[in-house]
């Protein structure tokens, strides 16, 4: 390969500190991560990383400025970026779920508000029910809509449900299970693939 | 006020527009040698006869309107479709094999991507008439020697596989099509862990298992495929593997230039063969590909067996430099002052494009406006006419010649 070292694209936030946690066990030098700072961009003995929003882990894999990324399935769901999902780290898991609020009867889903951060998946789901609905874009605190009004129901990640719980949503149905991928990028994959293998080879290890 | 274009669209500039007539001008000339023939589908036909190349993934992708009389109507999504329509409808007299060529744009939209690019300019061509493997190795040949002009080097390498191997495998093991489409959507999408999900529990062997879930890493020579060979996989996907290897074998004196690739999935239906796709090296980019579509004519209705393959202008522009361009640079600008002579002014650029050499007229009375012309334009040389004088400007000399010398002047350009 053209570099010497692999580069990871990891995602700031709720994964990162199990990611670190998993790589290290594999054996890859993440002493970088460790005495980050406020660096975005580290280089260890065995590899280089990027730190990036969640959202943008794709993104940076499938332009090939990293060869692997972790991230959500979650976020691959809505971003729909060309990249190769290779396998399933287990860590960060979480479901992606349809919510109303407690004690609210729905007939049917048709003309349903819904709010969300995932509108490519909620629009999936619904699609995939054969209905029709209003999709109401949020940027955070989901939960909030259905509470004031905003919205009937929610399409959102949950881990303990707490969070729903205390605003008092309930969940409807389970979409997805949502938990951390590896992914690669396309063509290094494709090219490289050798060279990769043995990396690819210590996570899946550590994860089975 | 900035007028906006629409997302996915860009205006050609007078660069892109030299560069994609250096391209085609290559590409005319080795097409002609190799004996293909120019075609030109229109931009709309209706939707119904394009879509019957189109898989559902390309249908998704495709421009339609209605035409007012009420027609549905699509921009063409890509030429092989309407080429196959042309020789099915257009080319009875032909005797078989048929080639042609073809230069264009295609558009096509992608529901899932906004602001993806959504006009493309695609130049290809098709051989009809002959089966595998001279039909293969012509086409990769004439590919070949069309990257090898266009790029100006080796700095690029083609991957080749069988559409009938993995079609194989999913014919088998898969009788409900909706679960075949599944399969084949996290295979062209590239998401085995969904993949192993959906395959867990189908009736596949192990081999055909192991070999789907790490199908990126099956890229190599002929020794992988001897392996693959060797391994529980239906007869069909055997014949298709055994046709990959005789073609690669074909290919060996080229060395690293042709792999195979197991993975390689074009994302168009109507595959029936070989399938083949050029990267660059150094970008790492795709090029351009094609493939066998041994029924897609049949379905138009005249039997024959095909190959073609299309480019990606936009992703062979970055090699490619417009050589015309400089041709300009060579050029004259002639300028009609106040007082100078048109009549003389107009002669003199006849002769000198005669010459085939560029030449632009300008009226600028004052002499400020003419070199701030000239420092945009850069000719190589600027020829203002004035009362009975022509004054010639090269690099930083300024000569003046009288009005009736000038075609003596001309003479030694």
């Amino acid at each position: 390969m053209d570099r010497e070292t692999v580069t990871f694209a990891l995602p700031t936030g709720r994964l990162l500190n199990e990611s670190m946690e998993l790589l290290s066990v594999a054996g890859i030098d993440i002493e970088p991560l460790r005495n980050r700072g406020r660096r975005l961009v580290l280089k260890g003995e065995s590899a280089s990383f990027v730190l990036c929003k969640p959202w943008d882990v794709p993104v940076y894999v499938e332009y090939g400025v990293a060869d692997f990324g972790i991230v959500g399935n979650d976020v691959l769901w809505e971003v729909k970026r060309d990249v190769v999902e290779i396998a399933d780290l287990g860590i960060g898991k979480c479901k992606m779920i349809l919510a109303i609020a407690d004690g609210r009867r729905i007939d049917n889903f048709w003309g349903l508000k819904v709010a969300t951060k995932y509108p490519n998946i909620a629009l999936d789901f619904f699609s995939m029910k054969e209905v029709e609905v209003e999709i109401i874009k949020l940027s955070g605190s989901i939960e909030l809509a259905p509470v004031v009004g905003l919205a009937d129901a929610i399409v959102d990640i949950t881990a303990t449900g707490r969070t729903l719980r205390e605003n008092g949503l309930v969940v409807l149905e389970e979409i997805a299970s949502i938990s951390g991928r590896l992914v690669v990028n396309r063509l290094r994959y494709k090219m490289f693939h050798r060279e990769l293998s043995s990396v690819i080879g210590v996570i899946e290890r550590v994860v089975k | 006020m900035l007028l906006r274009l629409p997302y996915g669209v860009k205006d050609e500039m007078p660069e892109d527009m030299y560069q994609r007539k250096e391209i085609e001008d290559i590409a005319f000339g080795i097409f002609e040698r190799w004996g293909y023939l120019p075609v030109s589908p229109p931009t709309f036909e209706y939707y119904d006869t394009l879509a019957l190349g189109a898989g559902e993934r390309l249908k998704k992708q495709m421009y339609r309107f209605i035409d007012r009389d009420g027609e549905l109507l699509s921009l063409r999504a890509e030429f092989t479709t309407p080429i196959a329509r042309m020789v099915a409808n257009k080319f009875g007299s032909f005797v078989p094999p048929m080639r042609f060529f073809y230069f264009g744009k295609v558009y096509r939209f992608f529901p899932e991507s906004i602001h993806h690019k959504r006009e493309f300019y695609q130049l290809g061509a098709e051989l009809v008439g002959v089966d595998a493997p001279f039909g293969e190795i012509e086409i990769l040949n004439i590919f070949i020697a069309l990257l090898k002009e266009l790029l100006g080097n080796e700095d690029f390498f083609v991957d080749v596989s069988h559409a009938g191997f993995i079609r194989g495998i999913l014919d088998r093991a898969f009788k409900d099509p909706f679960n075949r489409e599944k399969v084949k959507s996290a295979l062209l999408k590239k998401r085995f862990v969904l993949l192993e999900e959906i395959l867990d529990g189908a009736s596949l062997t192990s081999d055909e298992k192991a070999l789907l879930l790490r199908l990126p890493t099956y890229r190599g020579n002929g020794d992988m495929l001897r392996e693959v060979e060797s391994g529980d996989f239906p007869e069909d996907s055997i014949r298709a593997i055994k046709e990959l290897n005789r073609l690669v074998e074909f290919f060996k004196p080229l060395g690293d230039m042709i792999n195979v690739d197991l993975s390689l999935t074009r994302d168009i239906d109507y595959y029936t063969g070989i399938v083949f796709e050029a990267f660059s090296c150094k970008k790492g980019l795709p090029l351009g590909g094609g493939g066998r579509y041994d029924n897609l004519i049949k379905n138009l209705g005249a039997d024959y067996p095909a190959i073609g393959f299309a480019l990606d202008l936009e992703s062979v522009k970055w090699f490619v430099r417009a050589r015309v361009h400089d041709i300009r640079k060579q050029g004259v600008v002639l300028n009609l002052s106040g007082d100078g002579s048109l009549d003389t002014l107009l002669d003199v650029a006849d002769r000198i494009r005669k010459k085939g050499i560029v030449v632009d007229i300008t009226y600028f009375v004052s002499r400020g406006e003419l070199d701030k012309y000239v420092e945009f334009r850069h000719p190589a040389r600027t020829l203002n006419f004035l009362k009975n004088v022509v004054e010639v400007r090269y690099k930083d000399s300024i000569e003046k010649v009288q009005e009736d010398r000038i075609y003596e002047w001309i003479g030694k350009l």
